[in-house]
Order: structure tokens, then C-alpha cells, then sequence
């Protein structure tokens, strides 16, 4: 394994200060790839279901892909699993920068992390030296002061060749949606797993790496290469991700009356243009003493979609904020209801240096805020904070309480699930959560049906952003799109579809004979979110970032990542051959979920989705329905290869050459 | 005269250019640049690449003993003759910038040829924070 790969697999044991470094195995990497894939294998075969998830013998896997570091667009990517201290099943989330492309440099292909250290310590990852070193000084620091401490101290020849992951109080504090930051700014956030470095007193790991890589192919891999960034590029949607970005769908949303407001109460403000539109915050960017014309980027990336903020004046001034995302927006400004983009960002800042998961963290406390509304709990139970819908300052104080595992936020360090159980008092109605994850993004009785059905049926719960996110096709932008272009709406979809790299029988699935495209009817949508599965899951392995897939109108697909690959490595993966390994690798995922007792049950939405209508603004009235939800369940599974209760059936495992799974099957 | 114009207010800080670079010049995909560097404050999002501008009156052209520096006559760039350099770095020293690197495998100086007129960095920077001017 000469090309992409290192060939190198770096173990560490923090109970023994044992450091091993051994050969990556040729069976894994031709079954699973990298990244997602062989981190999903080792964990399923290391980290059996009586294992607690904050027990030593837990294990975190941070793994690149075979074209992490490289030339490809957007190649940024390390995959980081574990099992999950929030849904105490699969943990699994993904962070871009510079870490993993460093530790690709350094030799490694992928960092495996065993037992506990008896006291804090941090990796240093110096090329082929690899240390244990002492964190007890860094042990109670925020993610951003780790971060400068240990550039600091391991002397730096010039600014940020040294890349560092490291958690925050909470990670210390064992809060059960803890987070990983990066670079500042980048976060694997989702699934607690900065607890699992918490737990394991590690600190941070820090990485530098002088060496390179080589592909097999230069001329044919720079061609795929420039080929790709040409796709992307040429996309109508391109123009949106430099300015305003991500951002940019906060209009789009509140037009659909889809904000998950007040933790999903309602779908609509009706001061919102006035407070929270795309053009406010673009004012506050544009209006930062350095003018940045274009936002942040990630290794090798084109699309660079951090927007950075920095604010001279008012309540909050010298905030200093990079990554502007639209979820922020969800998050704190509907979900919790605070008002203004200033205080937006201080929630944002707060969970970025004290290093909490956005969407459990937003949600546990909107869940929190419509149990003071409901008078399920009082000032005797917040001990005096009175916590009102949108009040930024009792939000933050939460947010710290949380982090640091202090009077009421202690509950709510547990998440929302847990946080009701220990409530009582009919609490658990308000928990609004999937597999014990809190749900992120717009609300699901409203915005098209494919991305309900992603976070419905996502691994991991609580989000879509490793199923149907991908499929972003901006449908609802079909009928002016075709008005621009001066041609029919059937027309205009014939066309976008003629684009998309997706398999032609696939697509024939998705959209039907002729093709139609209904946002809101569940036609479809079991075919695309498979499909969306798979391509996220090849990504995942390979080591590249979904944003190209939510942001572009027509995305890179299986024939680009397969001239990618294959250039890249010297052996043909065919497009069909990546998507069969994409489905491999989702199957084994689903596998770790049904060996720790998740089936259909968990592939649902807390009651209120169904039984509460949306009561106001342009998707009043909406609500999900129960059969509809069972139907398109059927479907999916019928169509996985599974059984009616959501369990590979032991022909599919075969087929996909996961024969070692059959015995575990229930 | 051709010549790499950098606005570092379109700076994502990506280092593709450092990538692409190294990988036209050497096939390998690293940050261990030879031919631009990105001066960088994650922290404050501020990256400000740093290139050879192939000055008309150039120190390390001028200084180098060994005459191993020349103008080149089709692109106008300020290069180093591999086969005459013997690395002593004065080049660095005279540079106000710094700029040319000893390539420490090769025992040479190294630094931006501008891709026989057609570099590498530009091609692959997205925003336009570098241009070429020829």
C-alpha cells in the first residue's frame, strides 16, 4: 500500500503508555475502504454491547480516508467512532481542517485509542515520535486555550503546523454530547464522543506532520481532480456557498414556515426578517473591521463555507467567530428563540470553546424551556433561573451549568431523554429526540419528506447530515428555475436530472417514468435516501466532506469519487463497485445498531410530530401521519434488503460479503 | 512580465495552492512547500499567502555566488538553475522575504519558477486571492 494509504495504523494505550504501530490490513481496506468503513469494523468487533460507553475498555478511532490530504476537492476529512455516551450505541461524527491530512503526513493512516490514562495527558504526534505527554496543566481549559497552550508549548517554527483536537470542560465533565474541536473552529460534535476522550483522560492530540504522499496515477489523478473541481465550480449553486453560504437558507426556511421554533411548537416568527434573516447577519459580516470577501476553508477545498464574524461593538463586542452555519440559526435562534444574531453567535462561541455538541446542546435546553413554559418545572428546580423562551442571558448560564456539570444544568447534561426520565412529571413528551439525539434542523411535518425520513431513520439519531442532507436538491426552487430559463417545470426537471450522477435505474426509483418530483409526498423517497446512505457512506470512507453534496445543485457522484479512487490508489474501483462498498459499510453501521437492541421502534418520531399540527404561518396545519410513516418504512426496508423490523436479512449480509455478522443476528 | 498578484482579503486559507504546488513540482501532496507559504492566524481567520515576487532588481539574483540565479527569458521569472546551485542559502539571507527554501534532500535552494508560465497554485485557487498577470 504505497498510494494514498500510508499503510500504517498507530495504537495507543493509555492504561499500559504503550505505543504500537502496526500494518493496515489489505482485507479491510479492499471490504471497507478507510475512514467511516474500517473505524465502523474495528469498533464493531472491539466494543461489544455490554461495553459502557465511558468504560476504559471503550475505544476512539480517529480515521482518514485513502484521498484525505490529497489533491481531491474538499479532502479534508477524519472520521471519528466510538460508542456513543448519548445514545450508548454508534457514535460516529466527522471533522474537516487540517488534523487529518497532518496525520497522514506524519504516517498514519488511522489513530486508535485504548483504556484510560491514570491521570490527564495529551498525544503529541511529532512524524514518527509519538508521546504520552502531561495535561495536567491543560486539564479545566477551554477548546481554544488548549488549543494556543499546546502550540505554545511544543514550539512552533512557524504559525499552525501543528494541528490539534482536543475537548473542553465538558469533554472533562463527561456531558454526554461533549464534542471534539479542531482548528478552532472545526468540531466533530454530534454523539458525546468528546465524553469518550474525557473519560480516557486524554486531553488533546496534537499532530505534525512533515512527510507527503504519493498517488499512483499523478497525470490521470490531477485530471479526475481538476474534472471535479470543474463540476463543482460550473454549479448553478456554486455562487451561493462563498456568499452568504450555508447561511442563505435561513430565509428559504422561515418562507416554508420549517424553523424547529420553540423547540418544535412552531414553525414561523413573525418578526423574523426583522431579527434574523440571511441579510442581517450578511450586514454584521460585511460590517467586521477585516472585511473578508470570502469565508474559511477546509484542506484543498474550493467551496470554503466558513463565514467568519467578528463583532467591534455592542453587548458582545470582540467576538470572534468563524463557521457561520444556518444550524446555529435553527439552533439558538428558533429552537430556543433568541432574537438577535450578537447573542446567536455568544451561544455559538460558548459551545465551540466549552466544547458541547450544537444540536443536543440547543435541544436539551429548548427541551428545558418548554418545561418552564408548561410549568413542569419552576425556579425551585433551575435553582432561581427563570428560564423564558429567547432570554439570551439564562441560555448562556445554562449553557455554562451544562458544561461544567453545576446545579440544574447537571440534569441537563444528560441529554433530554434522560434529563425527562429524571424529571418525571410528563417530561418526557417534550424530549425531542431520535435514538436519545436531539433533532437538528427544520421541522419534519413541514419541509420535504426525504429529509425527515434521513434524520427518522439516521444510525446515529437526531440528524440527516449522514443519510438524505446529501439530497439537498433545492426543490422547491424547481418552478422559478425553469421561469428563469424560459422552460416548462418538466422540462427544467428532465434536464437537472440528465445532470445528476446517480445510477440511471436509480433514478428511474426516485423520480419515476416520466419524472415527477413532489417535495411533500413520500414518492421516492425510500429509493433517494438509500441511495443518499451509500454515497455519504463512500464519502465518509474516502475521507471528503459532504458539503459539496448539500450545497451543489448537481454534486459530484460515484463516477467522479470513482476516477478520484482509482486514479489515486492504482487499482479500478468501478462507480457500482463504490456504492456496493457504501452499502457494505451502512449495513455493518446498522449491524452495531441491531446488536444493541435497536430495530423499528427506534426508527420514529417523538408523538408530537404526529399529534400536533403546525399552527401557524405557511405550513399551518401541517402534521406527519402514522401510515404514511409505516409505508415508506416498509418500503425502505423491503428495498435495504431488510426484514419488517428493520434487520438485515441474513441474504443480505451475504451479499454484501458480511458473512462474520450472520451469528449476531437476532 | 508575468506575475502572481495575491489579495488576501480572498485568502480561505486552504492551502490548496501549497498542495497543488508541491504536487506539480514533486507528485506529493504535502504542506512542506517550496514555493508559497500562507502566513495564518486561525484564531483570527487571516491567511496571507507569501510568494516570490521575481523583483526586476532581485537581492537574491545579484548576491548569489555561484551565478546559479538567472532571469528566465520566455517568463520573465526569476529561477534557479538546479544543476549550478550549491545550496549555501545566501539567496534566503538576501531575500527581504525569505522566500527561497534549501531543499535540505537535494542540497539546493528551491523556489517558485512560475510553473513555466503557467503555475500551479493560481490553477487551483477557487477565490481568486492569487491571479496571474502575464
Amino acid at each position: 500500500m504505497n498510494y494514498g494509504y500510508i499503510g500504517q495504523i498507530l495504537e495507543i494505550d493509555l492504561n499500559r503508555n504503550e505505543i504500537l504501530k502496526k500494518p493496515l490490513d489489505d482485507d479491510l481496506v479492499n471490504r471497507f475502504l478507510g475512514g467511516m468503513g474500517i473505524s465502523s469494523w474495528l469498533l464493531y468487533h472491539e466494543v461489544p454491547p455490554h461495553i459502557n460507553p465511558i468504560d476504559p475498555k471503550n475505544i476512539i478511532i480517529f480515521a482518514t480516508g485513502p484521498l484525505t490530504g490529497t489533491l481531491a476537492p474538499c479532502s479534508s476529512r477524519t472520521e471519528i467512532t466510538t460508542k456513543s455516551p448519548l445514545t450508548e450505541a454508534l457514535g460516529s461524527a466527522n471533522v474537516g481542517g487540517f488534523w487529518g491530512p497532518m496525520l497522514k503526513y506524519a504516517g498514519y493512516d488511522l489513530l486508535v485509542v485504548k483504556d484510560r490514562a491514570s491521570h490527564p495527558v495529551y498525544i503529541w504526534i511529532d512524524d514518527a515520535s509519538v508521546q504520552i505527554r502531561d495535561a495536567e496543566h491543560l486539564w479545566g481549559k477551554d477548546s481554544w486555550d488548549t488549543e494556543d497552550a499546546i502550540r505554545n508549548e511544543l514550539g512552533e517554527t512557524y504559525p499552525h503546523e501543528i494541528q490539534v483536537l482536543s475537548i473542553g470542560p465538558a469533554g472533562e465533565n463527561l456531558v454526554r454530547y461533549a464534542a471534539i474541536t479542531g482548528g478552532y473552529f472545526n468540531s466533530a460534535s454530534r454523539c458525546g464522543i468528546g465524553a469518550v476522550m474525557g473519560s480516557k483522560n486524554l486531553k488533546a492530540i496534537a499532530v505534525r506532520g512533515r512527510g507527503g504522499l504519493r498517488v499512483a496515477d499523478p497525470t490521470h489523478f490531477e485530471e479526475s481532480v481538476l474534472r471535479a473541481v470543474d463540476r463543482i465550480k460550473k454549479d448553478p449553486g456554486y455562487s451561493k456557498v462563498t456568499l452568504p453560504g450555508p447561511l442563505e437558507v435561513s430565509n428559504r426556511l422561515h418562507k416554508m414556515g420549517a424553523c424547529p421554533g420553540l423547540n418544535f411548537q412552531i414553525g414561523y416568527f413573525p418578526n423574523w426578517s426583522e431579527t434574523r434573516s440571511t441579510e442581517i447577519a450578511l450586514q454584521y459580516i460585511k460590517n467586521s473591521p477585516n472585511l473578508r470577501l470570502c469565508g474559511k476553508g477546509c484542506h484543498c477545498c474550493p467551496m470554503a463555507c466558513y463565514r467568519v464574524v467578528n463583532l467591534p461593538n455592542g453587548k458582545y463586542a470582540g467576538l470572534k467567530l468563524s463557521g457561520l452555519f444556518v444550524t446555529f440559526l435553527h439552533q439558538w435562534g428558533a429552537q430556543c428563540g433568541i432574537s438577535n444574531w450578537p447573542a446567536i453567535w455568544k451561544c455559538e462561541e460558548l459551545i465551540q470553546r466549552l466544547g458541547l455538541d450544537l444540536g443536543s446542546t440547543a435541544g436539551t435546553i429548548a427541551f428545558a424551556l418548554e418545561l418552564y413554559q408548561r410549568g413542569i418545572i419552576d425556579e425551585k428546580d433551575t435553582g432561581n433561573l427563570s428560564l423564558k423562551w429567547g432570554v439570551e442571558n439564562a441560555i448562556m448560564e445554562l449553557i455554562h451549568q451544562i458544561a461544567y456539570r453545576q446545579g440544574f444544568g447537571n440534569i441537563l447534561a444528560e441529554g433530554s431523554v434522560r434529563a425527562s426520565q429524571t424529571i418525571g412529571r410528563g417530561a418526557e413528551r417534550y424530549a425531542m429526540a431520535i435514538k436519545g439525539s436531539e433533532i437538528m434542523g427544520s421541522d419534519p411535518r413541514t419541509r420535504s419528506r426525504w429529509w425527515g425520513f434521513g434524520i427518522q431513520v439516521s444510525l446515529r439519531g437526531g440528524d440527516n447530515i449522514k443519510t438524505t442532507h446529501a439530497a439537498t436538491f433545492h426543490p422547491g426552487d424547481f418552478k422559478e428555475e425553469s421561469l428563469k430559463a424560459g422552460i416548462t417545470e418538466s422540462e427544467y426537471l428532465e434536464r437537472f436530472i440528465n445532470q445528476l450522477d446517480i445510477f440511471p435505474e436509480v433514478k428511474d426509483r426516485i423520480f419515476g417514468r416520466p419524472p415527477k418530483f413532489d417535495p411533500y409526498s413520500y414518492r421516492g423517497v425510500a429509493a433517494m435516501t438509500k441511495w443518499y446512505e451509500e454515497v455519504s457512506s463512500v464519502i465518509n470512507a474516502l475521507g471528503l466532506c459532504l458539503m459539496d453534496q448539500t450545497m451543489l445543485t448537481h454534486k459530484l457522484g460515484p463516477t467522479y469519487y470513482s476516477d478520484l479512487i482509482s486514479s489515486c490508489i492504482g487499482k479500478e474501483i468501478t462507480p457500482k463497485g463504490l456504492v456496493e462498498i457504501g452499502e457494505r459499510i451502512y449495513n455493518l453501521q446498522k449491524m452495531y445498531m441491531v446488536i444493541h437492541g435497536f430495530d423499528r421502534k427506534e426508527d420514529d418520531w417523538p408523538a408530537r410530530f404526529y399529534e400536533e399540527e403546525i399552527p401557524e404561518g405557511p405550513s399551518k396545519g401541517a402534521t406527519l401521519h402514522r401510515e404514511e410513516i409505516d409505508q415508506v418504512l416498509d418500503e425502505y426496508y423491503t428495498l435495504r434488503g431488510w426484514n419488517h423490523q428493520g434487520i438485515p436479512k441474513e441474504e443480505t449480509l451475504t451479499r454484501l460479503d458480511l458473512k462474520e455478522l450472520i451469528d449476531d443476528l437476532p | 512580465m508575468g506575475s502572481i498578484l495575491i489579495d488576501p482579503s480572498r485568502c480561505t486559507g486552504c492551502r490548496y495552492c501549497q498542495v497543488a504546488s508541491n504536487f506539480a513540482k514533486r507528485r506529493l501532496c504535502t504542506y512542506e512547500s517550496f514555493c508559497i507559504d500562507i502566513l495564518r492566524n486561525d484564531r483570527e481567520s487571516l491567511y496571507v499567502p507569501k510568494i516570490c515576487m521575481h523583483c526586476e532588481d532581485a537581492p537574491c539574483m545579484s548576491g548569489c555566488p555561484e551565478q546559479a540565479i538567472v532571469r528566465d527569458k520566455e517568463t520573465n521569472a526569476v529561477i534557479i538553475e538546479e544543476a549550478i546551485c550549491n545550496g549555501c542559502g545566501l539567496c534566503s539571507e538576501l531575500c527581504p522575504y525569505s522566500i527561497p527554501k534549501i531543499d535540505e534532500n537535494r542540497g539546493i535552494a528551491v523556489k517558485c519558477n512560475l510553473c513555466h508560465g503557467e503555475p500551479y497554485c493560481v490553477r487551483y485557487c477557487a477565490t481568486e486571492a492569487l491571479t496571474f498577470n502575464d
